[in-house]
């Protein structure tokens, strides 16, 4: 078994010899390798536990025994392992937050339970928002309909679709991927689509909003962001050059006696006839 | 004083278009028709996270084409852009814009968009004008989450509808980097952003280079209202012994009638201090505007 517990044994190369470490003149290599050792031994964390961190209405925490489950309420701070489950009623939600930051946030009326060692997140019934961290090592989602391989991911899951808001996630056993803004869904011929949802109904859910909002940076969340979130000024450009410029201004006249970027002084008339305030020498 | 005759063609020219616009908005709220096959999800499912249902018509926004008409009116207290609120008057901008943009490589974008536009004003019409203007830009993006930098090139041409003659035309280069960060759980950004450009133009007293920074703080209120507010600063240095700094404070309200339609009312205030006197201005502006992406 190797430190990660996956069975893996890691070989030193040469190259991270004792001696060829001490050749380095900068502790940055050092700190790079122990930096990417805790990284590798950080990702392959098991789902040993969760804890229940808010619940609402009627939640009950199941515990198996062998072929048979009991089931007793559950409360705030519960901690729910491998051999639970969580079952809610209608109009009761409950999440649970895992040692590594993951979330998962459970609808009315759903089963949830989790593998450890495959960091599988099991929704037998119901509906579900999950929240992996990047770097976490990943994990599996796993419903009635659809089995799938997640990394960084923040997602929603149905008994029969998974809706991926942030990330990727890898169909098992097709291999095909779904992506950020888009859904996979068992249909009831048995096949699967996987198409782009409407963006517009994609913050929708009171999971979404259940304990505050998911802890994840979306640059997505405004519908056709790039087009929304950054400070459109072009109009004012618009109306300075077609207005406020002195080329504009030769042609569409200018305001005052000083308005002459170009040409030469205005000498009054020889009969000293004033001026006409607002029309100094314009070009209509 | 200007004689308002071009008031009733641009007002009615502008609530003309604007109403059948909203109507038809609000007519075309996006349904989706579920094909017999397709699995449903119980109303409990869609209550706790939302319905999951395809993009209808999502096939010509997601590629890498895209188009979209606005048509906006807008009051401002400064049509002329000279001295201070003296020249207030409604202001009828329809515009096009088609747009191109693709990948090139893992870390490089490029974007091009081109506008038609036109400004019709109700009083002071003898300032209407139509014209074009594009964009193009290179993006360089060494992370998804780091900041952007890019090069642009903008050209930009403008003819006044009363005389017929070209008020102006230049071509803009530049360079400049932005960044945008979300937080409070995605639903609100924060973007900041610099640009250096050197337009040359004709005639040639609108050679000029351009200093601006602009921030901006966004935040989707529900998802389909988005909030906004915003400030700008630009420091031109003119070829004639000319310079400008322009502080612009706006905010702006969009709301998502539908899938494809936009409304945004705007309100926005300019301050420019140029050494050309009749060139420094204050204005005030609000506009409602309506947009069809496509």
């Amino acid at each position: 078994m190797g430190l990660d517990g996956s069975g893996v044994k890691l070989k030193i190369r040469p190259v991270f010899a004792l001696d060829r470490l001490r050749s380095f003149s900068s502790p940055a290599p050092l700190l790079a390798l122990t930096l990417v050792s805790l990284a590798t031994l950080h990702a392959a964390t098991p789902y040993r536990e969760a804890t229940v961190t808010r619940m609402q209405n009627q939640v009950n925490y199941g515990d198996v025994k062998g072929d048979r489950s009991e089931l007793r309420p559950a409360v705030v701070n519960d901690v729910v392992r491998s051999s639970n489950f969580l079952q809610t009623e209608t109009d009761s939600r409950a999440e649970l937050k895992y040692e590594d930051g993951s979330l998962v946030r459970i609808g009315q009326n759903t089963v949830f339970s989790f593998e450890a060692i495959t960091r599988t997140l099991s929704l037998n019934k119901g509906s579900m928002i999950f929240y992996v961290p990047k770097g976490s090592g990943g994990a599996n989602v796993k419903t009635p309909s659809l089995t799938a391989a997640i990394t960084g991911t923040v997602g929603k899951v149905s008994s029969n679709s998974i809706a991926i808001i942030e990330g990727s996630i890898v169909l098992k056993p097709s291999g095909k991927t779904v992506s950020a803004g888009q859904f996979a869904r068992k249909e009831a011929d048995g096949s699967i689509t996987i198409d782009f949802y409407d963006p517009s109904k994609e913050r929708d859910g009171v999971l979404m909003g259940f304990n505050g909002p998911l802890p994840f940076i979306n640059e997505r969340i405004f519908v056709r962001s790039d087009q929304v979130w950054k400070p459109d000024i072009s109009g004012f450009d618009t109306f300075d050059r077609t207005n406020g410029h002195p080329g504009a201004r030769r042609v569409l006249g200018p305001h005052g006696p000083a308005n002459r970027p170009e040409g030469p002084p205005r000498v009054p008339p020889p009969d000293n006839t004033p001026e006409v305030p607002g029309n100094g020498g314009g070009q209509y | 004083m200007t004689t308002p005759t071009f008031s009733n063609r641009a007002l009615a020219l502008g609530a003309a278009c604007l109403v059948p616009w909203i109507a038809s908005a609000a007519d075309g709220e996006y349904s989706y028709q579920s094909s017999a096959r397709e699995a449903r999800q119980s109303p409990e499912e869609i209550e706790d996270i939302g319905e999951i249902v395809g993009d209808k018509g999502a096939g010509f926004s997601r590629s890498k084409f895209r188009a979209s008409v606005t048509t906006r009116e807008q009051f401002t207290t400064n049509a002329q852009l000279s001295g201070n609120h003296l020249s207030g008057d409604f202001v009828f901008l329809p515009s096009v814009e088609v747009g191109y943009s693709t990948d090139l490589g893992q870390h490089f974008r490029f974007d091009l968009s081109g506008r038609l536009e036109s400004a019709l004003y109700a009083r002071f019409d003898e300032r209407s004008f139509y014209g074009y203007s594009a964009v193009a830009t290179l993006d360089y993006r060494p992370k998804p989450d780091a900041p952007r930098v890019y090069v642009t090139a903008e050209p930009y041409r403008y003819v006044s509808y009363d005389t017929g003659d070209r008020i102006t035309q230049a071509l803009g280069f530049g360079v400049g980097t932005d960044w945008g960060r979300s937080f409070n759980g995605g639903r609100s950004l924060f973007y900041a952003g610099y640009s250096f450009m050197v337009f040359l133009a004709d005639p040639g007293v609108d050679d000029r280079t351009q200093h601006s920074i602009v921030l901006g703080l966004a935040h989707a209120f529900t998802a389909r209202l988005t909030g906004q507010v915003f400030y700008s600063w630009q420091y031109s240095d003119f070829d004639i012994d000319r310079t400008d700094s322009r502080h612009i404070v706006g905010s702006n309200l969009l709301y998502q009638f539908a899938r494809d339609w936009f409304g945004s009312i705007t309100m926005s205030f300019v301050d420019t201090d140029s050494t050309q006197d009749f060139s420094s201005y204050q204005a005030f502006g609000a506009s409602l505007g309506v947009t069809r992406q496509f």
